[in-house]
């Protein structure tokens, strides 16, 4: 009982330290750092600033959570629970593949990785083109059940601050399923 | 018209193991024919194949090509290799009706182990391809993150969420069709609201 209060202590100082918003959605708690504003799809599809690709496109992102923390855009997917979300090996392997065009025209730019964060695991795909970051992210339940699709984008000169941001997205994301 | 040999050229393409893609030039041996000459399959380079295309009775015409993909369906460096393709007949000067027989039989076939995807051009739209293809990468960086859009929006496998990708980024310029693995029973698939894929069979 000691060990559970200590728990819910701890949590909740971590998200009074650490963040403002919390995003809750089904079975997941995500912190999101102080001073991180919600946008609406509208506000998200008028952002200008983010990609030449993007200025290109006819896409319009509307994905059904968005935040911007200074220049960072995070996008929130709902989660998924089928076998096309949840391997998120078959999903490396074939980001692996796809995002090879880079390296054939000369960017290194592109890492994945697969980690085991606490009782969670995160596939981590990230890119810089264009002079901004793409990082797509699945975090995922100890029981392969339940992986939440996360997208950050950013100027490259962010990089170092969205490291720590996603960071503190990983430890902290708590699945309550 | 395709090879009669496709489905050898298939399996010849499925068995050869390893990361690297490989594939074939599909050449025709003259053009009033329509005959193609023998397929031999070549490996790509640091994964990618790229065709070698020639127009000449002598190497032959190339009039489609094919390789395998991994994991995900026809991309928009394959829907621009018509548009390269194209760009080589005016270089070399090939007549108006060379061009125009290219640009009415050409197609692009991927080959995955599980499915065999053909695309095709469809008339009017050379123009707009040519001019998107000015910006070949940045649409090969929305296509990919497209896919993972889609994936994620939809929970569709990556497959299916490259299929729809590549139909919101080219919409009508290109026919997508899909046969069932050693098969070549193409037939148009398109997606659903939901992102499925759907075939369309002909009535």
């Amino acid at each position: 009982m000691k060990k559970l209060f200590f728990l819910c202590l701890l949590t909740a100082s971590i998200f009074n330290c650490r963040a403002q918003i919390v995003h809750s959605a089904e079975h997941i708690i995500l912190p999101l750092p102080k001073g991180a504003q919600k946008l609406t799809a509208q506000q998200v599809n008028t952002l200008t600033s983010l990609t030449n690709s993007q200025a290109i496109s006819k896409f319009k992102l509307a994905p059904p959570y968005n935040f911007r923390f200074d220049n960072i855009v995070i996008n929130i997917y709902n989660i998924g629970r089928n076998e096309a979300s949840n391997n998120l090996t078959r999903k490396k392997a074939s980001r692996d593949e796809g995002f090879s065009f880079l390296k054939r025209r000369g960017n290194n730019s592109y890492h994945s990785v697969i980690k085991d964060i606490y009782n969670k695991r995160a596939l981590i795909v990230n890119y810089t083109y264009g002079g901004h970051v793409y990082c797509f992210v699945d975090i995922q339940n100890s029981d392969k059940t339940f992986t939440l699709p996360l997208k950050l984008s950013y100027p490259e000169a962010d990089s170092v601050k969205a490291a720590g941001l996603l960071d503190d997205i990983l430890n902290n994301a708590q699945f309550t399923q | 018209m395709l090879p009669g040999n496709l489905n050898n050229t298939v399996s010849d393409i499925l068995s050869k193991p390893g990361t690297n893609e490989w594939g074939a030039d599909l050449r025709l041996s003259s053009l009033t024919s329509r005959t193609y000459n023998p397929t031999s399959i070549t490996s790509g380079v640091n994964g990618a194949w790229d065709g070698t295309f020639t127009w000449n009775p002598s190497e032959g015409f190339s009039i489609g090509a094919m390789h395998k993909h991994f994991a995900t369906g026809p991309s928009p460096d394959d829907v621009f290799s018509f548009v390269k393709n194209r760009q080589k007949l005016s270089d070399i000067g090939a007549s108006d009706v060379e061009k125009q027989f290219y640009e009415k039989n050409s197609y692009e076939i991927v080959v995955l182990n599980n499915a065999t995807f053909m695309i095709t051009v469809n008339p009017g739209w050379w123009g707009t391809l040519k001019n998107m293809s000015n910006n070949g990468t940045d649409y090969e960086n929305i296509f990919r993150n497209q896919i993972i859009e889609n994936q994620n929006t939809n929970q569709t496998d990556e497959l299916t969420a490259s299929v729809a990708a590549l139909q919101q980024i080219f919409g009508e310029a290109i026919n997508v069709y899909k046969a069932p693995m050693d098969t070549t029973n193409f037939a148009i698939v398109n997606i659903d609201q939901n992102g499925n894929l759907i075939i369309i069979t002909c009535p």
